[in-house]
């Protein structure tokens, strides 16, 4: 018999959830969601309960019902029953290990770090993006270099990388195949009301080829949604209704999903810095509203706890990252989104990862499952050891000290003669050796035979002035 | 077998131990050369992988368990000259004190290491040191304090153990001494944990 698991009380009723649900299919039968792309439109207009005006489109609200009930989440076993860290959000600048100071992220550190964030475990996007590479093969080389050096990175439910023209998507597909990679494309709304039309020509471009897909928004209460949470958090459910509705109806090759990564997102703002807040307290109290309608709708947890507006691996880094991990996991969240970045996803720090990663471990030290049992009590031991002896050399402690007590990795225990001893260094020092060490020592290798595709389709890819000429666009 | 006596020492199989020693005394091989390089060497080891942090308190216990258990069958076969013992040492925890863990490891760890230890306990007065200190013979007294409020008694009781022992070294330790305080009263060491206490009473003597 276990312990009761620690958990969160208040937030969201299911009547008060209900109340939400019913006005995002009133936003999304009455007034309706933009999409501008005409192919999408003329295969919308074949079903009965759309209506189409223009690029406007009104689904009846038994087919986002339906949409709802056949989305698919399909969590691989090694996510089940585990805490993750999907780690980094391809950022596009770099806090540099030697010198600290931040600059471009390069093909070697992207190298570098897919392979401290699979030492790590991590799942999710490749952590920053190569920005030494023309523009046009810099997402090719991110899934290349994912699936060179990682087991889990841009692969499965985790996996939401832009692929911004048909083009590319092609590529990527291609790698992902030779592979063995799950290949999944997502379709971003643009708050409030309407599709991101580049996304749109990419899935239907898509369509074809039968690969899952997604829909994700991401309103900013006073920005593009209005300012209470509440507010933008309906709109979201309306966007996220919408978009899926319409996914169901023209991907019927394959199955569809609302992101669990940004699943009933509602941004806050900064109205003085003009910017997002993701390490803000406003952000956390988001996470507890987006678990509970995530709850609701049966959609797996992954929460963005592990944002800050940090700037550097510090103080307020740690308070943001660790306030917010605990309180979702409290909530019931075990997939925690995106270890290693700074500044709101602006930046990515190797040694930041390592701080998250030991975080992650002393929260789950924390939340652990432990039996109750008489065994546990340990009562011949607290009878037998006299008064003024010591527990400390009796067998129970020698056979049972390393699963009782965590070990830390980072947040070292030593005293402060010690800690001297061992050369004083900050915790930043640390985490920046543990991260070389790890990345040094990390050892993956693929198939020979999927190496040779991989370089064939990227040496073709470099070649192809299509490719490079669908970015010219951007 | 010298080695296995040596890696049950280090890995604080204390039957293993004990199995060794009888078989290996029944084979003739010299006591001493079992505590030289059978017990005395898995004790080093243990203590420098302890001082580098790839051992942890509860093990290091277990071999020092291992080492007092074995040498138990040992002692009645090792000569005058063998050096049964490295020292006496008298451990107490000062008068007002009765915080023990540190000093109770320290004692463990001497014992391991080979010294004799008299462990007076808690809240001990500076005249039962004194007195167990010329019954014993004792080469070594150690005094222990974790309290800032109980640490100043320890200049004291230096000054009058010296008084009444003259030969006898006094090392001192507890969360809140530094080495700048255990010079300011005049003791012969301070060491900050239980292994650095063992190599200074080895180096006392």
């Amino acid at each position: 018999m276990n312990i009761s698991d620690f958990s969160l009380i208040g937030g969201l009723s299911k009547d008060q959830i209900e109340t939400m649900h019913e006005k995002a299919l009133f936003l999304v039968e009455e007034v309706g969601i933009q999409i501008p792309h005409e192919g999408i439109i003329k295969l919308l207009s074949d079903y009965d309960g759309v209506t189409i005006e223009r690029n406007t489109v009104r689904f009846k609200s038994d087919l986002v019902q339906k949409a709802l009930q056949e989305a698919k989440y399909d969590v691989p076993d090694y996510g089940k029953d585990v805490w993750i860290i999907d780690a980094g959000a391809h950022q596009t600048t770099y806090y540099d290990m030697d010198t600290k100071k931040l600059r471009q992220p390069t093909t070697q550190d992207l190298i570098e770090l897919t392979k401290l964030g699979d030492a790590l475990d991590t799942v999710g996007s490749a952590p920053v993006v190569p920005l030494d590479a023309p523009v046009h093969l810099q997402i090719l080389l991110m899934h290349k270099i994912s699936y060179e050096h990682s087991r889990y990175r841009c692969n499965d439910i985790y996996e939401h990388m832009d692929k911004p023209s048909p083009e590319c998507a092609d590529y990527v597909y291609e790698m992902a195949q030779a592979a063995g990679k799950r290949f999944s494309f997502g379709v971003w709304m643009i708050s409030p009301r309407s599709f991101d039309k580049n996304g749109l020509k990419v899935a239907y471009h898509l369509l074809d080829k039968g690969i899952p897909m997604w829909i994700s928004t991401m309103p900013v209460a006073g920005v593009s949604a209005p300012i209470t949470m509440l507010s933008a958090l309906t709109q979201s459910m309306f966007e996220h209704f919408a978009g899926l509705t319409m996914l169901n109806l023209i991907n019927t090759k394959s199955f569809n999903y609302i992101a669990p990564d940004d699943a009933f997102e509602a941004d806050p703002f900064d109205m003085k810095y003009t910017t997002f807040v993701y390490g803000s307290a406003e952000y956390t109290r988001s996470t507890l509203y987006k678990t509970a309608l995530c709850n609701y709708y049966n959609i797996p947890l992954i929460a963005k706890s592990l944002n800050t507006a940090g700037k550097e691996p510090d103080a307020q880094a740690a308070f943001e990252n660790g306030t917010h991990t605990l309180i979702a996991a409290l909530a019931g969240v075990r997939a925690f989104r995106t270890g290693g970045v700074l500044s709101c996803a602006e930046v990515y720090s190797a040694e930041m990862l390592v701080i998250c990663h030991e975080m992650m471990e002393y929260l789950k030290t924390v939340l652990k499952k432990e039996e109750f049992s008489e065994e546990r009590l340990m009562i011949d031991e607290i009878k037998e050891v006299g008064p003024g002896q010591s527990f400390i050399g009796r067998k129970s402690t020698f056979q049972h000290f390393k699963t009782e007590y965590w070990e830390p990795q980072l947040f070292s225990h030593s005293n402060l003669g010690q800690w001297k001893e061992m050369g004083a260094k900050s915790l930043w020092q640390q985490a920046n050796e543990i991260a070389r060490k790890k990345i040094k020592e990390h050892e993956y290798h693929i198939d020979e035979n999927v190496a040779k595709e991989l370089n064939r389709i990227y040496a073709v890819a470099k070649e192809d002035t299509k490719l490079e000429y669908s970015f010219k666009y951007f | 077998m010298l080695d296995e006596l040596k890696d049950s020492i280090i890995t604080g199989n204390e039957e293993k131990a004990k199995e060794l020693i009888q078989s290996l005394l029944a084979q003739g091989t010299a006591a001493k050369q079992l505590l030289d390089n059978g017990l005395i060497a898995g004790m080093d080891v243990v203590g420098h992988r302890f001082k580098t942090y790839e051992m942890y308190l509860p093990e290091v216990i277990m071999s020092a368990t291992t080492m007092k258990s074995a040498m138990e069958i040992l002692k009645p076969h090792l000569s005058k000259t063998d050096g049964v013992s490295l020292g006496k040492v008298i451990m107490a925890t000062i008068e007002g004190d009765v915080h023990d863990i540190g000093k109770n490891l320290v004692s463990m760890m001497l014992e391991g290491a080979g010294f004799q230890v008299l462990d007076l306990g808690v809240d001990v007065s500076v005249e039962k040191i004194i007195a167990a200190a010329a019954e014993e013979s004792a080469d070594i007294v150690g005094i222990s304090a974790l309290l800032t409020t109980t640490m100043v008694a320890m200049e004291p009781a230096i000054k009058m153990i010296r008084e009444k022992h003259s030969r006898v070294k006094i090392m001192v330790g507890g969360s809140p001494i530094t080495q700048e305080y255990a010079d300011k009263i005049k003791a012969d060491g301070f060491a900050p944990d239980a292994l650095r206490a063992v190599n200074l009473a080895k180096s006392l003597l």
